[in-house]
C-alpha cells in the first residue's frame, strides 16, 4: 500500500518536472521574470536566424546546383558547337547536335506533327541562349529540277522560321536560305536518301 | 481562173458573132490531180513480155543508196523503143504500167520503213494492183487513149522524180504544210529544157531540194510518140505526207 | 481602143484554157538523208605548214557535220582518182567529181603568210547536180582567230544550203560539279575550248548569257545568300547584281535588254519579279500562292513563260509581260518545268517528268503541237534553244554522268557537247558571235 501511493507521487513528480521542461509557450509563467523574459526572446531570435540561415543556406545550395548543370549545359552546348568554314560562302558558322533538323514530304513544305515537338525543343534552346543568332537552310532531294527545287526549299525554310516566330522567338534572330537539291545529307538515290535531303537544317550564325 | 475563163468565152462568142475571126482555139482537159495509183487499163489483148526484174534493192536502205546511178526502168524504154512498130510502141506502155505497179507496191513498203513508221506485215512481192482509184478526171473525153498514155506518162515522171527527192532528217516534223511548185517543160528526150518556181514554200533548203530532186532525175522519161508532142510541161507538187 | 480590148481578150483566151491544161504531179514521199557533200583535201599554199591546213580542215568538217545537214564525204573516202586533188577545181571538171557520190562540193585553200601570224582561207562551194558555182569567199585573220573563221565558212555553207547562216559561231555556258562546288564553264558550239569561268569554290548556278554577249549571269552563294552576279568571259569583273533578300535565281532579259524577268523570294516564297537593266526597281508579276520558277521571255518581247505549281504541281503557263493574261501551256505530266521559248517565237520547249525520268518536249505557242523529243535514255532536263531556233542544247545523263548535250530542234542528232566525263547542267546558249 505505501509502494503504491509512493509510485503515485513519483509519477506525479514527474509530471510536474515534465511540465516544467515543456516549451514555453505552453507553459504559463505564473510569476513572469523580466530577465527569464528576455532571454526566451532572445532565443527565439537565435533560433529564427538559424532557420532562416539555414534555409538560405538550402537555397543557395539549390541555385548553385542549378547553375552549375546549366554551365554544365552551357560548356556542353558550347562543346558541342562545331565550327565551319564553308568554301566559297562567306562567314564561319556553327553546328549544334541540340539543334535538330526535321523533314518533310514529298513535294511539300508544311511542317509534319511530329516534327513539331523537334521545333520546340529548338525553341526551348533557342530561349535559353538568347543571343544565338541562327539561319535556316531548306532542302531538296535531287528530284525535280534546280529551279523549282530552289523555290521549294525557300518556302521550307520560311515556314520552319514562322514556326519558331510563332513560338515567342524574335524574327531577327532568324534567316532563311534555300539550297534546294544542291547539298544533299545523303548522296544515295533511294527513297531512304531522298527522305533524308528534304530538310530543313539550323545553323548558328553567331552565339 | 475557170469563172474568169467562161465570162471571156461567152464575151468573144458575143463578140464574134459580130466580127467573124479566124479562132486557134485548142480543146485541152481540164487539170486534174494524180496521185500515186495504177490506173486500171481494158486494153486489147496484148502479150506481156516477161520483165527483167526492176526490184530497188537500195529502197529501204536509203542512206547507203548512191545518187548517180541510173534507175534500170530508163534501159527498158530504150530497148524496147528501138524496135519499130506502134504496137510495140504500146506494149512498153504496157511494160511501164506493169513497172507501175510493181513500184507503187514496192515504193509503199520502202517508203514507209524509210519513214520509220511502222508498218503491218505485207507481202514483199509484187501483188496485183491496189484496188484504190485514184485519179479525179473530170475531163468528158476521159476514156481516150490519149489522155490514158498522158496519166502514164505523167506517173513515170512522178515516180522518177520523187525517187531522187532526198531531204536532211532535220527537217522531219518540221516539214508539215510545206508546199513547192516547180514548173518543168521536158522536151521529147526527156531532158528538161526549163523549169522555174510556180510557189516557193519559204523554206529554202525545202525549195532547193525539189529542184535537186528535179535535176538529179534528169533524164526523165522520154514523151511518148503517141502523144504526138515536142514538149510536155507538167506542174511538180512537192507536199510530204504528215510525218510526225 | 477597140483593137487593144480585142488584143487583151485575145491573149487571156489563149493564157486561161493554157494554164488550165497544166497537169499536176504530185510528190510527197521523200527520202530522208543528209544531203551528202564531198570535202577534197585543202591546200595548203605556198609554205603554209600542211597540218595547219589539214586543222581547218578537220575543223570544217565537224562543224558541217554537226550541223544535221550533211553527210560529209571526206578525201580519204573519195575513189583514188579523186583522192590526191586538192584545192578548187574549175567549173569546168566538176563532171569528173561525180564518181565521189556528192550534191555539194566545197573545196579550199589555206595561206600562211610569211610573218607566221596572219592566215587567209580561201573556199568555193559548188553544186554537183546542177553542175554550177554557188559561192565563193575568203577571209583574213590573225592566226589566234582560225576556228572564228572557219566557224565563219561553215555558217555560209549553211546559209547557201539552208537559206539561214548556222550557229557555229555561238558558245554555251553551264554549270560543273566539282566535289561540293559548282563552278562555270563556257565551250563553243563544237565543244573546243573550254574554259573555266568562276573559279571561288562556292556554289555557282543557272549561267544565262547577257544580251550583248559578254557577259555570263549566275547566282552565287559567296555572300551567304543566293545572289545574281554578273562576269566577264574572262572571270574577270565580278559584279553582285542582284541581292534582294531571298532567292535571287534564273534571270531572263527581254529582248530589248532593258527589263529583267527572275525568280526572287524576298516576299517569303518565290515569285517572278520584274527588274530594270541595272537591277533595281523590282515589280512582282505573279500573284497567288503557288511557287513561281523560271521566267523566259517570247522573242517579241510581250509574253513572258515560267513554271508555276499554284494547280498543285509545276506546270508550265504563260503571261503578258505586265503579268496578266496568264494561261496555262502544259496539262500532260505531273511535273513539268525549264520552259525555253524558241527564237522563232512559234514553240517552247521545257522537261517533264514521264515515269520517274526527266525528258524534253516542244510545244506550240497555242498550247498544241505537242512533240516528245528524247525517249528512254536517262534523266534529260534544262532545255535551251540556239538562237536560230534549230538546235536544242540539253543535260542528260544517259551515259551515267550528266552531261550537256545537243540535239537538232526536231529530235535528231543527239550528241554530248564535250568528252568529259559528266557533272554538267544548266545549259545556257550565247547569240552568234559576229
Amino acid at each position: 500500500m505505501i509502494r503504491k501511493s509512493f509510485g503515485i507521487l513519483i509519477l506525479i513528480l514527474c509530471f510536474g518536472l515534465i511540465l516544467t521542461g515543456c516549451p514555453k509557450k505552453t507553459v504559463v509563467k505564473e510569476e513572469p521574470s523580466v530577465k527569464k523574459e528576455e532571454a526566451a526572446r532572445l532565443e527565439a531570435e537565435r533560433a529564427a536566424k538559424e532557420a532562416r540561415e539555414r534555409e538560405l543556406a538550402k537555397i543557395r545550395e539549390e541555385e548553385a546546383k542549378k547553375k552549375e548543370e546549366e554551365a554544365k549545359k552551357a560548356r556542353e552546348f558550347e562543346k558541342g558547337l562545331v565550327a565551319k568554314k564553308q568554301p566559297g560562302i562567306e562567314g564561319e558558322i556553327f553546328e549544334s547536335k541540340l539543334l535538330k533538323d526535321i523533314h518533310f514530304d514529298f513535294d511539300k513544305y508544311d511542317i509534319r506533327p511530329g516534327d513539331t515537338e523537334i521545333l520546340k525543343e529548338n525553341g526551348t534552346l533557342l530561349k535559353k541562349y538568347p543571343k544565338v543568332k541562327i539561319q535556316i537552310e531548306g532542302h531538296c532531294d535531287e528530284r525535280g529540277t534546280v529551279e523549282y527545287n530552289l523555290a521549294l526549299g525557300e518556302r521550307r525554310a520560311n515556314s520552319t522560321k514562322k514556326y519558331l516566330t510563332s513560338l515567342g522567338i524574335s524574327p531577327d534572330r532568324i534567316s532563311t536560305i534555300s539550297y534546294g537539291k544542291e547539298r544533299p545529307a545523303d548522296p544515295g538515290h533511294n527513297e531512304e536518301a531522298w527522305a533524308k535531303n528534304r530538310r530543313a537544317h539550323t545553323i548558328i550564325l553567331s552565339k | 481562173m475557170g469563172g474568169v475563163s467562161l465570162l471571156l468565152h461567152i464575151a468573144l462568142v458575143a463578140f464574134f458573132s459580130l466580127n467573124p475571126w479566124p479562132t486557134i482555139i485548142k480543146a485541152r482537159p481540164t487539170a486534174y490531180t494524180v496521185t500515186l495509183m495504177p490506173i486500171p487499163i481494158q486494153e486489147p489483148e496484148i502479150q506481156k513480155p516477161s520483165l527483167p526484174p526492176v526490184v530497188k534493192e537500195e529502197k529501204p536502205k536509203p542512206i547507203e543508196k548512191p545518187k548517180i546511178e541510173k534507175p534500170k526502168k530508163d534501159d527498158i524504154v530504150e530497148k524496147v523503143k528501138k524496135t519499130h512498130k506502134e504496137k510495140v510502141e504500146l506494149e512498153h506502155l504496157q511494160e511501164a504500167i506493169e513497172e507501175i505497179r510493181k513500184k507503187v507496191a514496192l515504193d509503199k513498203i520502202g517508203k514507209n520503213v524509210a519513214r520509220r513508221e511502222k508498218t503491218e506485215e505485207r507481202a514483199p512481192v509484187v501483188s496485183p494492183p491496189v484496188p484504190m482509184i485514184s485519179s479525179t478526171k473530170t475531163s468528158p473525153i476521159s476514156e481516150s487513149k490519149e489522155s490514158k498514155l498522158e496519166d502514164l506518162y505523167g506517173d513515170l515522171v512522178k515516180l522518177k522524180i520523187n525517187e531522187a527527192w532526198t531531204i536532211p532528217e532535220n527537217l522531219l516534223k518540221e516539214m508539215v504544210d510545206l508546199e513547192t511548185i516547180i514548173v518543168i517543160i521536158i522536151d521529147k528526150d526527156g531532158r528538161v529544157q526549163k523549169s522555174w518556181f510556180e510557189k516557193k514554200s519559204g523554206n529554202a533548203l525545202y525549195d532547193q531540194s525539189a529542184m535537186r530532186a528535179i535535176k538529179k532525175a534528169e533524164p526523165l522519161p522520154p514523151i511518148p510518140k503517141e502523144l504526138k508532142q515536142n514538149s510536155f510541161e507538167f506542174g511538180i507538187r512537192f507536199t510530204p505526207d504528215s510525218i510526225r | 481602143m477597140k483593137r487593144y480590148l480585142l488584143l487583151f481578150f485575145f491573149l487571156f483566151f489563149i493564157i486561161t484554157p493554157l494554164a488550165e491544161a497544166r497537169v499536176y504531179l504530185d510528190i510527197n514521199a521523200p527520202t530522208f538523208v543528209q544531203i551528202p557533200i564531198v570535202l577534197p583535201k585543202w591546200k595548203p599554199v605556198d609554205k603554209t605548214p600542211p597540218a595547219l591546213s589539214a586543222k581547218v580542215y578537220e575543223i570544217l568538217a565537224n562543224d558541217l557535220t554537226l550541223s544535221g545537214f550533211f553527210r560529209v564525204i571526206d578525201y580519204s573516202h573519195l575513189p583514188p582518182q579523186l583522192r590526191g586533188k586538192e584545192g578548187i577545181p574549175s567549173t569546168l571538171f566538176l563532171q569528173e567529181w561525180m564518181p565521189a557520190g556528192g550534191e555539194i562540193l566545197l573545196a579550199g585553200e589555206t595561206f600562211l603568210e610569211l610573218d607566221g601570224l596572219h592566215l587567209r582561207l580561201k573556199f568555193h562551194l559548188f553544186d554537183l547536180v546542177e553542175q554550177k558555182h554557188l559561192v565563193g569567199k575568203q577571209y583574213e585573220g590573225h592566226l589566234q582567230t582560225l576556228r572564228i573563221m572557219v566557224h565563219r565558212m561553215a555558217d555560209e555553207v549553211l546559209l547557201q544550203i539552208t537559206g539561214e547562216k548556222g550557229v557555229h559561231n555561238t558558245k554555251i555556258a553551264f554549270a560543273v560539279l566539282q566535289g561540293e562546288s559548282k563552278e562555270i564553264f563556257v565551250a563553243d558550239f563544237d565543244g573546243a575550248d573550254l574554259k573555266q569561268i568562276t573559279q571561288n569554290r562556292s556554289l555557282n548556278l543557272s549561267p544565262t548569257w547577257t544580251p550583248d554577249n559578254k557577259k555570263i549571269a549566275f547566282t552565287s552563294y559567296l555572300k551567304r545568300n543566293p545572289d545574281v552576279y554578273l562576269i566577264d568571259l574572262y572571270g574577270k569583273n565580278l559584279q553582285r547584281f542582284a541581292y534582294y533578300s531571298g532567292l535571287n535565281v534564273s534571270p531572263s532579259w527581254s529582248p530589248d535588254g532593258k527589263q529583267i524577268a527572275l525568280m526572287l523570294g524576298m516576299e517569303g516564297k518565290s515569285d517572278i519579279f520584274l527588274i530594270d537593266a541595272e537591277g533595281g526597281n523590282p515589280k512582282k508579276l505573279t500573284k497567288g500562292h503557288g511557287n513561281e520558277a523560271s521566267p523566259t521571255w517570247s522573242p517579241d518581247g510581250q509574253r513572258i513563260a515560267f513554271v508555276s505549281d499554284r494547280s498543285g504541281s509545276p506546270q508550265v503557263y504563260v503571261m503578258a509581260k505586265d503579268g496578266s493574261d496568264v494561261r496555262r501551256l502544259t496539262y500532260e505530266g505531273n511535273y513539268n518545268t525549264n520552259p525555253s521559248w524558241s527564237p522563232k517565237g512559234d514553240r517552247i520547249a521545257f522537261c517533264g517528268r514521264v515515269g520517274g525520268r526527266f525528258e524534253i518536249f516542244t510545244i506550240g505557242i497555242d498550247g498544241t503541237g505537242f512533240q516528245r523529243l528524247t525517249s528512254n535514255s536517262g534523266n534529260n532536263e534544262s532545255p535551251c534553244w540556239s538562237p536560230d531556233g534549230r538546235y536544242i542544247a540539253f543535260s542528260s545523263n544517259r551515259t551515267g554522268g550528266s552531261k550537256i548535250s545537243i540535239m537538232n530542234a526536231n529530235g535528231f542528232n543527239q550528241r554530248p557537247l564535250t568528252q568529259s566525263k559528266g557533272g554538267e547542267s544548266s545549259p545556257s546558249w550565247s547569240k552568234r558571235f559576229e
